[in-house]
């Protein structure tokens, strides 16, 4: 009895060796093999691998992937103290699973000790600028600078003290607190009217830049063509001119006679009075038959 | 009962039990076996890991083989399907994420959505631990860069397709950069408003309307001008008109009287005393008897 009783005990404890000496390390992890608790070593390739049976060496299985985190957005100032209302993701991987088990030990801690490292660099990176520094640039570049150098400066401490590999960090969140919310729209529409104002008055200077153009070219046009017709005048009454005279040049004393005679009828019309003396000589026979002269 | 028949009916049950145990584990180890048999569907792909390792990242749709459980495993990815996210920004319950600062210091609301599918399993699922989680922060990142280089009468007007464009390709960047494998399809800003609080949305609208106004203005003026030049230039024309018919007709007269002038001249010529004396009393008779005529006797008077 006490022999199957031995032989039962030892087939029990070679199965729960063979199993616990296997470990199935999958893709997306990263093992650390520890021995009577300390760590020995990483076990970085998916797939099977042998080692002494628990309690003697046991494995710590880890996340290798990419994982992100969402720091908690809140209120920051710039260099020109206007406030702002920001947050920023991190991207983060387990880089060194030593450092990291024996620092915070699982993600959650991570995550903690991660968000108050980020959101401390990042107060003080936005602190260095005026947010007009940061805003109105051709392709959004300063906030990638500014997160570089936020990156930049909690790589090394993450990496050192954490095991972790800080692998980007950007803004997702930028926008003004609650209550500056209020001051910001009043500008907004403070603007937006000035603007209208602007559009409005504009049309009304630009219409009568139009009018008082159009005025100044129809008083052009009317002065030329004035002074147009006045010379086609004058030029009509030269050439009229012209033709009496080559007339005049003709018979000066039957020309004087003809056009003296057409001036009496002109001026002398049917409500003239004329009063003559009987001798003028048209009249002459108007007192009897004249004698008849040698 | 018979102790022999009894052990025979034992020994013959027993070895009959015996065939149906051996039946038995024959049959488990068949359906062990059979249960590395696996469907892929037009939509998906496999990803086949032997002891965790993976081994193959794009099995296509069909009926595969592999070996049964715990030596090899497969994963379903659902590939080719299209899925989409949807962000707001803005204010409210429903926002994903809070107003988009422009380059200008104005703040709009926004709503973007992404059609994307899973270009590399293995990358979609070995590379991030929440790769669609992900592309939502990626977005929302995208999009503060894209509109902090951007003034809100661009990004309202006719900025938008640009701005746009911008964010797909960069959003696309991001995924290649970070391997998360995902392929955007297609990008869209579904609205893009300025506030409406405090009336900010309406002042926004009164822009739109004063720029009306001043096209209107304008178009007014040029009409009114249109309308002041042809008078001007009809009243001018009738200038033109006038004066030419005012030439024809001085120098008509002239030519007409120097012609009655010279016809007259030939009679002249032939007999100065006759014709003067003719000429004379014509016109004088005309001119007498149109008008009233006193005569006076100079001798009487005295």
């Amino acid at each position: 009895m006490t022999r199957r009783l031995v032989i039962a005990i030892a087939v029990a404890l070679a199965l729960y060796a063979g199993v616990t000496s296997l470990v199935i390390i999958q893709e997306e992890e990263v093992a650390l093999l520890t021995e009577l608790g300390r760590p020995e070593k990483t076990l970085d390739q998916a797939g099977l691998a042998f080692k002494w049976p628990d309690p003697i060496q046991s494995v710590i299985k880890l996340d290798r992937r990419l994982q992100s985190l969402s720091t908690k957005a809140t209120e920051y100032l710039t260099a020109d103290k206007e406030n702002i209302f920001a947050g920023a993701f991190v991207l983060w991987r387990i880089r060194a699973p030593l450092v990291f088990v024996e620092s915070v030990r699982d993600s959650t801690k991570a995550e903690l000790r991660i968000d108050d490292l980020v959101q401390s660099t990042l107060g003080s990176e936005l602190s260095r600028q005026p947010l007009g520094a940061l805003l109105n640039d051709r392709d959004g570049s300063r906030i990638s600078e500014s997160m570089d150098r936020v990156l930049a400066s909690v790589r090394p401490q993450a990496l050192r003290d954490f095991g972790i590999e800080i692998v980007d960090v950007q803004l997702n969140q930028l926008s003004f607190p609650d209550q500056n919310l209020r001051s910001a729209y009043n500008r907004m529409r403070a603007e937006r009217e000035q603007l209208a104002k602007r559009y409005r008055a504009e049309g009304e200077e630009e219409a009568a830049k139009i009018i008082a153009q159009t005025d100044k070219e129809v008083r052009e046009l009317l002065a030329t063509t004035y002074r147009d017709t006045e010379a086609l005048r004058g030029q009509a009454q030269a050439e009229a001119m012209a033709i009496y005279a080559r007339a005049y040049e003709q018979a000066p004393e039957f020309f004087e006679l003809t056009r003296t005679l057409e001036t009496y009828q002109k001026i002398l019309g049917p409500e003239a009075t004329l009063i003559l003396s009987k001798d003028t000589p048209l009249f002459r026979y108007l007192d009897g038959v004249p004698e008849r002269k040698q | 009962m018979n102790p022999s028949g009894l052990h025979q009916d034992l020994r013959h049950t027993f070895r009959y039990g015996r065939m149906v145990g051996t039946l038995l584990v024959l049959a488990a180890l068949a359906l062990y076996l059979l249960s590395g048999f696996y469907a892929v569907q037009a939509d998906q792909r496999a990803i086949l890991k032997r002891f965790g390792a993976l081994v193959e990242d794009n099995i296509q749709p069909g009926i595969h083989y592999r070996l049964p459980w715990p030596f090899e495993i497969t994963e379903l990815v659902e590939a080719t399907r299209i899925k989409t996210i949807r962000m707001h920004f803005g204010n409210g319950e429903a926002a994903s994420g809070p107003y988009l600062i422009t380059g200008d210091t104005n703040l709009v609301s926004a709503d973007i959505s992404v059609d994307y599918r899973i270009a590399n399993a293995a990358a979609f699922r070995f590379h991030t631990t929440d790769p669609e989680a992900l592309l939502k922060m990626e977005l929302a990142a995208v999009a503060v860069k894209a509109l902090a280089s951007r003034t809100v009468d661009s990004v309202l007007t006719e900025g938008r397709q640009a701005l746009q464009n911008r964010i797909q390709v960069d959003l696309q960047a991001v995924m290649t950069r970070l391997d998360l494998g995902l392929h955007i399809s297609s990008l869209r800003i579904d609205s893009i408003q300025p506030p409406r609080e405090s009336g900010v949305a309406l002042a926004f609208k009164d822009v739109a309307s004063a720029r009306e106004d001043k096209f209107k203005l304008i178009q007014e003026a040029e009409g009114e001008r249109g309308h002041l030049l042809a008078q001007a230039r009809s009243r001018a024309n009738a200038q033109v008109q006038d004066s030419q018919a005012f030439a024809s007709e001085v120098v008509a007269a002239a030519r007409g009287e120097s012609e009655r002038f010279v016809s007259r001249l030939g009679q002249y010529r032939k007999a100065p005393e006759l014709v003067t004396r003719r000429i004379y009393q014509e016109s004088v008779g005309e001119i007498m008897g149109a008008s009233r005529l006193v005569l006076i006797d100079p001798e009487a008077e005295n």
